[in-house]
């Protein structure tokens, strides 16, 4: 693969963006204003910052801002708000010294003074309209995040690029062809990180893009030039190649990861998680006995050359039952209580410190807390309704999936916690605060009527499905708060809409919202709603805070995604509105 | 709604069975729903917003004053809901604390005023029908609604009324006003004693039928009469478009409601130019009765009770459409209205008579005898066809479909301006059935010498003098109507995303806020259970001359497309 190198003429053309076809004149900063941005400063940000995704590299979602705390979090007001472009919205703003630069959908993104909304650039990437032809449509729309390195804004696109805007003015510096998006589609949804210079990121391989759709890139930050490249599916003569038995090669397919990377820049490891297999049953694909490596694990990469150092398989998955979702990544003491957490390895000394990988990996819901330097399984803890995963050993950390739920044949219709779309737990985040060492998560009590079928339902998957609420409850919508040490449930909030993605501040609050178009402050350590504001759309993309000249902000941004709309099909009593919107809070 | 957890359940047994859960019901209506009288809509509860400027007289003032000039800058967000794409010009409406809105494409919904919860939707569904120039623009834009009874009236792109129940959002009557002809609605009506009246517009093309003015009788949709706004050969006027046969006395459009006076039981329409909007360009130097007029109606029967001609044989798309506002003082009884080049008249409102015409200073079309109101357009400002001329303001108009307000404890009109110029080139058209619409127009915007290159203004004016108390300028346009109250604040909003509260008095900005995108609607105060609401509505669909102007002259800012929605503020609880 070349990258492209475009030396400064612009691309973002100004003619697309005026409705009228007439010159829009750009404002920009003034070049000598803009400190590049190096990776010590992505390794350990200003808390003004709000520099990736979930903030810091090892995903935790915290920002110690704390001008808005639980005393006054009552009298914060919307001090603007922008309505973002069309598509499925989930996007994830990135603050550097005062400037927001918002990935919109379809591959638009914005550099916007965060204090007053005013557009500075525009860059609207220019899109093939046949992309739809080769991937899930829809899902070309999605934009979830960003990255920022140098004086670059670095995404992945909807025609399976990789590509480096100028942050001064929104012109194209750089892309690189990730895929030939016509032989090997995948959908890119997610954006990169940057892991001390190299750009790595995922994405989710379409079925006829075969194994080779299915990779983890590295590139070049300054240049776009490819690094590396980590096939998440194993062929003839690699490792885990018995782990598809018969199974060509070329029919091996799906294996993606299809959200952001972890980052330790001390081991040097980049951490990804991936999806479940297309078809998802495993008696369509070799057998059910068979691992189908590397689906459904958490795979630990040599940042500087993407060899799998460790990997962990979650769970064998027949239901798309996803493990893409971020890692936390903690030093902690690790002494997980045996009065709820059911499975732990024998061999922990409770109480030691420990380098961990935690958090909820996948769709199930079941916090898993591995070593994150060996992969060593430590402690795993099912929170909402599922019954997939009967037991795992802790001494090895070996997965048993509930064999009465193992698809054998098609035709077979079971009830299967939890959904496959809403999860337990989606690509909605968590985050975890040092002040309670508490994990805090937006989980659904959702369930679904699962079919195993080649004709109709997912064809992705081999399967269909009809969603419900959780047996036993009328709530969909959860926020968990989960003791990253011992396993322990502080406190459960529970509400009819699905809840959405969470950020932990040192005020002492969870900001997150809900399908319902409610965005609220919760209380780290009771979980009680501080704060709370209906924004009238479902509240879709990934909240961030971050401070101008002393104000603390905090953003809420609403559109729609899969998930969002499919659990409001189990509450058709709440009925948002639609708007594509990014909205800014502050203390008066 | 917080859980304390005593055990952590691990497993749910694939033998589960699932639990039977019932989902509560998708339509819920509007529980313990008043119906909406005439004396209601003719003194209307403070906390409710019943009919498009509140009241029937015009005036969007509230004597709602919980937010004051002392606590405005205190104003929050406390709900915001999505309008659906398209053009958006939206009126809210409020009862009861349930509120009423219109979003682009024929679809009305009711919300809880408090919380912005859905209750009701009504979505017509119906094919958007082709856009007859005059008319809305496609997409199907609603200015607003009204109610009255039980029932909230829509009215539509091609040119039906439809009512619809408002405890439930079902659709009671469709009346066919249009009758395949090609007329549209882009504003909804206003209901005078029980009439519903609504004028129309796309009535530029060349056909035999002409323009008019309906009126529905409320409970069943029957028509009771139509009045039309052209006057036709051999009646009264009909010698004031030459010898144009009716087919050519094209446009007189009344695409902004109406005004209602129950004392004297009148109503008072605005009619748009004739069209093509050049008299060369649709061949007659007459008058061209009764466009560019105040009509005064008899409710019962439309009958023309009087009528006065703003911009007799006007040629230069310079509409005297707007609102007309109803205003009692000393021992007069008045009506006021300001069209698109800024000169503010009162007329007698019992007899239509000229009382005064205050001119804002900005216009080079026409000189006005304060005392007479006799008009005489300046040289040069007549267009001949193929020829350039400039003249002030653009066809955007300073004065727009942005309705002023008029604070009757400071006597004065709040009025969103828009500062702006034309060169333009106006072009001939075929007179041919199907054809005429405003006549080809090469055009070019400019700034206004006088604005420094800004093109907003918002400015108070005095009812008794003209005189302007204070006015505000912005680089971009003034792009809601004007709302004011007893809490001493005027409301507007602009183009680029800024909604404002001045202090009436003094024009000083005490509160303001950046939304989606344009304000653009016109903006309501109501309450429910004590607690006063500000509801402002933003759009960036439905291209309208005056929203164009940035594009030409501030290009530095941009809007963002997309962004239709509602903002609701109160004080904290």
């Amino acid at each position: 693969m070349h990258a492209r190198r475009f030396v400064s003429s612009s691309l973002v053309v100004l003619g697309l963006l005026a409705p009228f076809g007439l010159p829009a004149a750009v404002h920009a900063q003034a070049a000598d204003e803009f400190v590049p941005v190096t990776d010590a400063m992505l390794q350990d940000p200003d808390p003004a910052d709000w520099l990736m995704w979930r903030r810091t590299l090892d995903t935790l979602g915290y920002s110690p801002l704390d001008q808005i705390d639980r005393g006054n979090v009552g009298d914060i007001r919307m001090v603007w708000t922008r309505a973002l472009g069309p598509g499925l919205q989930q996007g994830t703003p990135v603050v550097y010294d005062g400037v927001m630069y918002m990935p919109n959908p379809r591959d638009v993104i914005q550099a916007l003074d965060a204090v007053t909304g005013d557009l500075i650039w525009e860059y609207r990437r220019d899109r093939p309209d046949d992309l739809a032809e080769y991937m899930i449509g829809s899902l070309t729309d999605t934009n979830r995040n960003i990255a920022i390195w140098g004086g670059l804004i670095i995404d992945t696109s909807g025609d399976d690029y990789i590509f480096a805007l100028d942050a001064k003015t929104g012109e194209l510096v750089w892309e690189t062809e990730v895929l030939d998006y016509r032989v090997h589609p995948a959908n890119q949804t997610s954006g990169p990180i940057v892991a001390d210079g190299k750009v790595v990121s995922g994405r989710s391989c379409a079925p006829k893009g075969g194994p080779h759709a299915c990779v983890i890139v590295a590139h070049d930050a300054a240049t776009g030039d490819e690094l590396w490249r980590r096939r998440l599916i194993p062929g003839p003569g690699e490792p885990g190649d018995e782990s598809w038995g018969n199974v060509p090669f070329e029919e091996r397919k799906h294996v993606g990861s299809w959200m952001v990377p972890s980052y330790d820049p001390e081991l040097n490891l980049v951490y990804v998680g991936t999806s479940v297999t297309s078809p998802a049953p495993k008696f369509m694909i070799g057998g059910t006995d068979l691992k189908h490596l590397y689906h459904n694990s958490t795979l630990a990469l040599d940042a500087d050359t993407g060899e799998i150092v460790w990997y962990y398989q979650h769970l064998n998955d027949h239901w798309d039952l996803d493990h893409p979702f971020e890692r936390l990544l903690l030093d902690t003491a690790v002494a997980p209580d045996p009065a709820v957490v059911p499975w732990i390895n024998p061999a922990l000394q409770p109480g030691e410190v420990r380098k961990v990988m935690t958090g909820i990996p996948g769709k199930t819901g079941i916090v898993y807390t591995l070593d994150r330097a060996t992969g060593e399984f430590l402690w795993a803890m099912p929170t909402t309704a599922q019954n997939v995963v009967s037991a795992i050993d802790g001494a090895t950390g070996a997965v048993t999936e509930n064999a009465e739920l193992v698809f054998e044949r098609e035709g077979q219709d079971m009830l299967i916690c939890p959904s496959f779309v809403t999860g337990g737990k989606d690509h909605e985040a968590g985050a975890y605060s040092p002040l309670t060492g508490l994990m805090y998560y937006p989980l659904r009590n959702v369930c679904a009527r699962m079919m195993a079928t080649t004709e109709g339902g997912v064809t992705l998957y081999n399967l269909a499905q009809r969603q419900q609420i959780a047996p036993g409850t009328d709530q969909v919508g959860a926020v968990y708060a989960i003791s990253a040490e011992t396993g322990a449930t502080a406190w459960v909030y529970e509400q009819r809409a699905g809840t959405t993605s969470l950020i932990a501040t040192g005020g002492g609050l969870v900001f997150g919202g809900d399908g319902n178009g409610r965005f609220r402050a919760l209380d780290q350590e009771t979980g009680e709603s501080l704060w709370e504001i209906n924004l009238g759309t479902s509240v879709t993309g990934f909240p961030i805070t971050y401070a101008v000249d002393g104000q603390q902000y905090v953003v809420a941004s609403t559109g729609s995604s899969l998930s969002s709309r499919d659990n409001m099909r189990l509450t058709p009593e709440l009925r948002p509105s639609n708007g594509n919107n990014i909205f800014v809070f502050a203390l008066p | 709604m917080v859980r304390r957890f005593t055990f952590v359940s691990a497993l749910i047994a694939s033998t589960l069975t699932a639990v039977a859960l019932s989902a509560p019901s998708a339509s819920a209506q509007v529980e313990g729903y008043t119906p909406v009288t005439d004396a209601m809509l003719q003194d209307p509860d403070p906390a409710d917003w019943l009919s498009w400027r509140r009241t029937l007289d015009g005036q969007a003032h509230s004597p709602l004053d919980q937010i004051d000039t002392g606590n405005v800058g205190d104003l929050r967000l406390v709900w915001s809901w999505a309008l659906r794409p398209g053009p958006q010009q939206t009126t809210p409406l409020v009862h009861d604390g349930v509120l009423y809105v219109a979003n682009p494409g024929e679809i009305v919904q009711a919300l809880d005023a408090a919380t912005g919860d859905l209750i009701w939707e009504y979505d017509r569904g119906a094919e958007a029908p082709g856009n007859s120039f005059g008319g809305p623009p496609p997409g199907r834009m609603h200015r607003n609604i009204s109610m009255y009874d039980d029932k909230i009236y829509l009215n539509t792109a091609d040119a039906h009324v439809v009512a619809i129940d408002a405890r439930t959002g079902d659709e009671v009557w469709d009346a066919d006003i249009d009758q395949d002809v090609g007329y549209q609605f882009s504003s909804g009506s206003i209901v005078a004693d029980g009439r519903v009246v609504s004028g129309l517009t796309g009535c530029g093309r060349y056909r035999e039928e002409s323009c008019y003015i309906v009126g529905l009788d409320a409970n069943t949709g029957e028509e009771l009469w139509r009045t039309s706004t052209i006057a036709l050969p051999g009646q009264r006027g009909g010698d004031t478009w030459g010898d144009l046969p009716p087919m050519f006395r094209a446009g007189s459009d009344s695409w902004i409601p109406g005004s209602y006076d129950p004392v004297t039981r009148t109503l008072f329409h605005g009619t748009s130019q004739a069209k093509p909007w050049a008299r060369a360009v649709r061949g007659t130097d007459g008058d061209a009765l009764y466009t560019n007029s105040t009509l005064a109606l008899d409710p019962d029967t439309g009958e023309m009770k009087w009528y006065y001609q703003h911009l007799p044989g006007e040629t230069l798309d310079m509409d005297e459409v707007f609102e007309r506002i109803l205003v009692d003082y000393d021992d007069r009884r008045s009506v006021f209205t300001m069209g698109k080049i800024g000169v503010l008249w009162e007329m007698a409102l019992e007899t239509g008579r000229f009382r005064s015409a205050h001119d804002l200073g900005y216009q080079t079309v026409a000189d006005i005898d304060p005392v007479t109101g006799r008009v005489t357009y300046r040289d040069g400002t007549i267009p001949v066809i193929g020829e350039e001329i400039y003249w002030c303001p653009s066809t955007a108009g300073f004065k727009s479909w942005r309705a002023m307000s008029y604070h009757p404890g400071l006597e004065a009109f709040f009025v969103p301006i828009h500062l702006n110029c034309e060169t333009a080139v106006f072009g001939p058209v075929d007179r041919v059935a199907g054809g005429g619409g405003t006549g080809p127009v090469r055009r070019t915007n400019h700034h206004h010498p006088d604005s420094g290159e800004q093109l907003g203004e918002f400015l108070a004016m005095s009812m008794r003098t003209g005189e302007v108390m204070w006015r505000r300028r912005f680089r971009t346009p003034v792009n809601s109507a004007a709302l004011t109250t007893a809490g001493g604040l005027a409301i507007a909003g602009g183009w680029d995303r800024q909604a404002f509260a001045f202090d009436a008095r003094t024009g000083e900005t005490l509160w303001e806020t950046r939304l989606p995108t344009s304000i653009q609607g016109f903006p309501i105060t109501y309450a429910v259970d004590g607690r006063q609401y500000l509801a402002i509505p933003t759009g960036s669909g439905g291209a309208s001359w005056g929203g164009m102007l940035p594009r030409d002259l501030t290009p530095e800012v941009r809007r963002p497309q997309g962004g239709n929605g509602l903002f609701v503020f109160a004080l904290p609880e």
